[in-house]
């Protein structure tokens, strides 16, 4: 009975606390990451699975700093960076921030015609309606709004799950590449893995969790069931990744069809897997780019006025904060307009240019994350233990290397 | 932004960036600097011809309304530690070099340090009530003594500090006709928050100092605008009175963050302070800790507190406000009018009189003007209404809203299924409660 009672209480505590973790997490599998899992479970069938726990785990890491940082301080992590690390180094970091999630912006909207011509909605429609639906509800609504709204969407990514078991996947096959790294270990395989992680842990998430965390303004004794929300949003996005790659491997690697991006994906498990598994892909990959395109704009202009220190936040308006809704505005329909004008072939180099800049920018911001999780007078108790910080730093290092590496082989192809 | 004009500003002669040996011995040279041009300039002693260290940090008194320069924190060429000195040991100071003599003095207590809590970091201005970020700190050099006499804010300090300032302003004049202008706020309206550190020490006592004359509600806009600490810190430096004022004012999250934060003696001590709805409300989302601090508060408002919180919040019973003006049916207009000052005590709703029985089942109402009218000997029961609208605790708020828009009320009493007057619902309690459910 008191155990019970016990639970009961804890979970109250989470269901005040849930949300950042989660909502993260789950922008982070937008239309570009959605391609990288469907390409790998295309090309690689089964023998890629095992690359998720891993980067699980380091997305676990990275996030829960941040996370601690916005709890403990209060601040974002833009705003700890100016004030650690001055004006300057701010400023350019921004403006790198800004491009590679002015690239991720493009590739959601991309994904949105796609998914919406495969229910037969013209791109030209999708879109621009798209784009005005999130410009309002941000412009018009408060942020608890909001929230609910990205939770609810966060529901949405169950169609990937139904349409892995629709796939009618080999179990066995499929645990053995969960566990068994037994791939091919040549330059392009490398590339596939470079690319999986550096998808799944991007520069914006870690401003957007921690900004998200300080605006809900959660007390430092409830922190633990932040944890808790961070590892369950790794946790629910790798099962969907996971899913996602289940999915393309059974059909498509199955018969040897090869894939450039999602739309592709979901228009080729129609004669491979049935309708249903088809719609249900590409009615996810809709939901995930609304989702994206709905965060990162809002997460662009937080950090960026953040650490210029003008005034912020969905919750105020628009003369309040020109700045803010100006930014927000810029990069969401700067986004919406190159997914539209630009030809499939022209949205190769800006990718690529949006993934290289992501992948110099990652590395940076984890350095000073660590730098700032150690420093006493900010974190104050709650500085990383000197195991923790063995880890996060082998971790860090790891994840660096990992998008240097994607970088260089980005660049050379 | 405001533009403030001050004395000091008056003998600035602007412009006089990089020099400052005195030019003509008649009149005192004023001297203006950028502290993000002093920083990081070479210091040297008076007997050496190299510098030996880097100007690192400047700290500040603030026993004047313009704080004085009170200590230098320099970064050693060698080694790259750092070390402390009195500022009366400083001869010259100018963007190329500062000189400093030997000493063996030691080095005051600075309240706070210009580069550590100012620059790059967050204020107050207490004219605006806001909360800014600092781009650049004006400093006035002048008969040796170094004055902060504003913080810049505006767009030309960023680009000043970032080196685009030439750039930007050829862009815009040729473009636009236009200069980017100075904008910054003087120091008289600033309250550095979290001041202290190196050799200091965090002296949180002086953060209230410039706050005292604020409304609740435009320091509620500050504390929303802090950081976690420098919020904690203010608020736990504010009056018991004062913290309820703005804890009121605040949105649901802040009151969570604040009153979890706080020791709950205090907040206990807090919420006594306000309507016992609007307490409930700052209680009803804590979780457990709601309990510990309820035990802390004194007996009568924890029975209210309690009493609204076993209501559900979208309930009369869930807001409704306990506290209201009672009276006899028997008592006399003049026994009221001599008992007003008391009766009105802690009562928000105080035009409005509810007449009980002696078992407290409500009777009548009559509103403060009905009362002034009437001649002193009439009894209550003779001239109050007795069609009165009641709500009963369960009823929905939406439903209690209906009433206040049919007969324009300023408050409705809430009594049970006995008739036992429970309590009041204040109009504006439904409108915040209202205005959630229009967001959800």
């Amino acid at each position: 009975m008191d155990r019970l009672k016990k639970w009961k209480s804890h979970l109250a505590l989470f269901a005040l606390v849930v949300g950042p973790g989660i909502i993260t997490a789950n922008v982070d599998n937008d239309a570009g990451g959605i391609a990288t899992y469907s390409v790998a479970g295309a090309q690689y069938g089964y023998s890629l699975l095992w690359v998720l726990a891993p980067t699980c785990f380091l997305l676990v890491l990275v996030q829960e700093m941040c996370s601690r940082m916005g709890v403990v301080t209060g601040k974002g992590l833009s705003a700890l960076i100016r004030e650690r690390f001055g004006l300057g180094i701010s400023f350019y970091l921004m403006i790198a921030l800004f491009f590679t999630n002015l690239g991720n912006v493009v590739a959601d909207f991309a994904g949105l015609a796609a998914s919406a011509e495969i229910f037969g909605l013209h791109r030209w429609w999708a879109v621009p309606v798209g784009a005005f639906l999130l410009w309002h509800m941000v412009v018009k609504g408060s942020y608890r709004t909001i929230e609910r709204v990205f939770f609810v969407a966060c529901v949405f990514y169950v169609s990937y799950l139904i349409s892995g078991f629709l796939a009618g996947p080999d179990w066995h096959q499929a645990l053995r590449g969960s566990i068994v790294p037994n791939s091919k270990w040549d330059s392009a395989t490398l590339y596939m893995i470079v690319g999986i992680v550096g998808t799944t842990i991007a520069p914006w998430m870690q401003f957007y969790q921690q900004a998200s965390v300080v605006e809900k303004g959660i007390p430092l004794k409830h922190y633990r069931y932040s944890q808790w929300d961070t590892i369950a949003g790794a946790i629910v996005v790798t099962i969907v990744c996971y899913f996602i790659m289940l999915a393309c491997a059974a059909t498509l690697h199955k018969s040897g069809i090869s894939i450039a991006d999602a739309g592709d994906a979901a228009m080729a498990l129609k004669p491979v897997a049935g309708r249903y598994c088809a719609g249900l892909f590409a009615f996810g990959l809709m939901s995930a780019s609304l989702f994206g395109a709905a965060i990162l704009p809002i997460s662009t202009a937080t950090s960026i006025c953040e650490a210029m220190g003008w005034e912020r936040g969905v919750n105020r308006k628009f003369t309040e904060a020109p700045h803010y809704y100006s930014l927000y505005t810029v990069v969401l329909f700067a986004g919406a307009i190159v997914a539209l004008a630009a030809s499939k072939a022209m949205l190769i180099p800006i990718m690529l240019f949006s993934q290289v800049v992501n992948g110099i920018l990652l590395p940076v911001i984890i350095f000073f994350m660590l730098r700032i999780t150690s420093d006493k007078t900010i974190m104050g108790t709650h500085t990383n233990s000197r195991w923790f910080n063995i880890i996060a730093w082998a971790g860090a290092i790891i994840t660096a290397s990992i998008s240097i590496l994607m970088v260089v082989m980005t660049l050379m192809q | 932004m405001e533009r403030s004009h001050t004395i000091i500003q008056n003998l600035v002669t602007r412009g006089a960036h990089n020099n400052g040996a005195p030019s003509d011995i008649t009149m005192p040279v004023v001297v203006f600097y950028n502290l993000s041009d002093l920083l990081g300039s070479p210091v040297r002693y008076e007997d050496e011809s190299l510098p030996f260290a880097h100007l690192y940090d400047i700290g500040g008194s603030t026993t004047t309304a313009y704080p004085l320069s009170i200590a230098l924190e320099v970064k050693l060429r060698k080694g790259g530690n750092h070390s402390f000195f009195p500022w009366n040991v400083v001869k010259s100071i100018t963007t190329s070099e500062t000189v400093i003599r030997r000493t063996t003095e030691s080095v005051p207590t600075a309240d706070f340090w210009a580069r550590r809590d100012v620059l790059d970091d967050q204020v107050v201005d207490v004219s605006g009530a806001q909360v800014l970020r600092v781009n650049d700190v004006h400093l006035i050099y002048s008969e040796n003594k170094l004055i902060f006499g504003h913080v810049e804010i505006g767009l030309r300090g960023i680009l000043r500090r970032l080196r685009f300032e030439r750039a930007v302003n050829f862009l815009t004049q040729w473009l636009f006709d236009y200069t980017i202008k100075d904008s910054f706020v003087t120091w008289r309206h600033i309250q550095v928050m979290s001041p202290g550190g190196v050799p200091g020490g965090v002296r949180v006592d002086k953060i209230t100092d410039r706050l005292a004359d604020i409304h609740p509600a435009e320091l509620a806009d500050i504390l929303e605008q802090l950081g976690v600490k420098d919020r904690q810190a203010l608020f736990n430096s504010l009056t018991v009175e004062t913290a309820a004022d703005a804890l009121e004012e605040v949105t649901p999250e802040f009151q969570r963050t604040l009153v979890s934060h706080g020791e709950p003696g205090r907040v206990a001590d807090i919420l006594e302070e306000m309507p016992s709805d609007e307490a409930a409300d700052v209680l009803r989302d804590l979780g457990p800790d709601a309990q510990n601090i309820i035990n802390r508060m004194e007996g009568e408002a924890a029975s209210e507190v309690q009493t609204l919180l076993s209501h559900k919040e979208e309930s009369a019973g869930g807001v409704m406000d306990a506290n209201c003006i009672e009276a006899q049916p028997t008592d006399t207009v003049a026994s009221i009018l001599d008992r007003i000052p008391k009766l009105t005590e802690n009562v928000e709703v105080y035009n409005l009189i509810y007449v009980v029985d002696a078992d407290r089942i409500l009777k009548g109402v009559l509103s403060l003007r009905e009362l002034f009218r009437a001649p002193p000997e009439t009894s209550l029961e003779n001239i109050m209404s007795k069609e009165i609208i009641t709500v009963t605790p369960e009823t929905r708020l939406k439903d209690a809203a209906r009433e206040f828009a049919k007969y324009g009320f300023q408050a409705v009493p809430v009594v049970n299924a006995a008739g036992i007057l429970q309590g009041v619902v204040r109009y504006d309690s439904v409108l915040t409660h209202l205005g959630d459910f229009m967001n959800d």
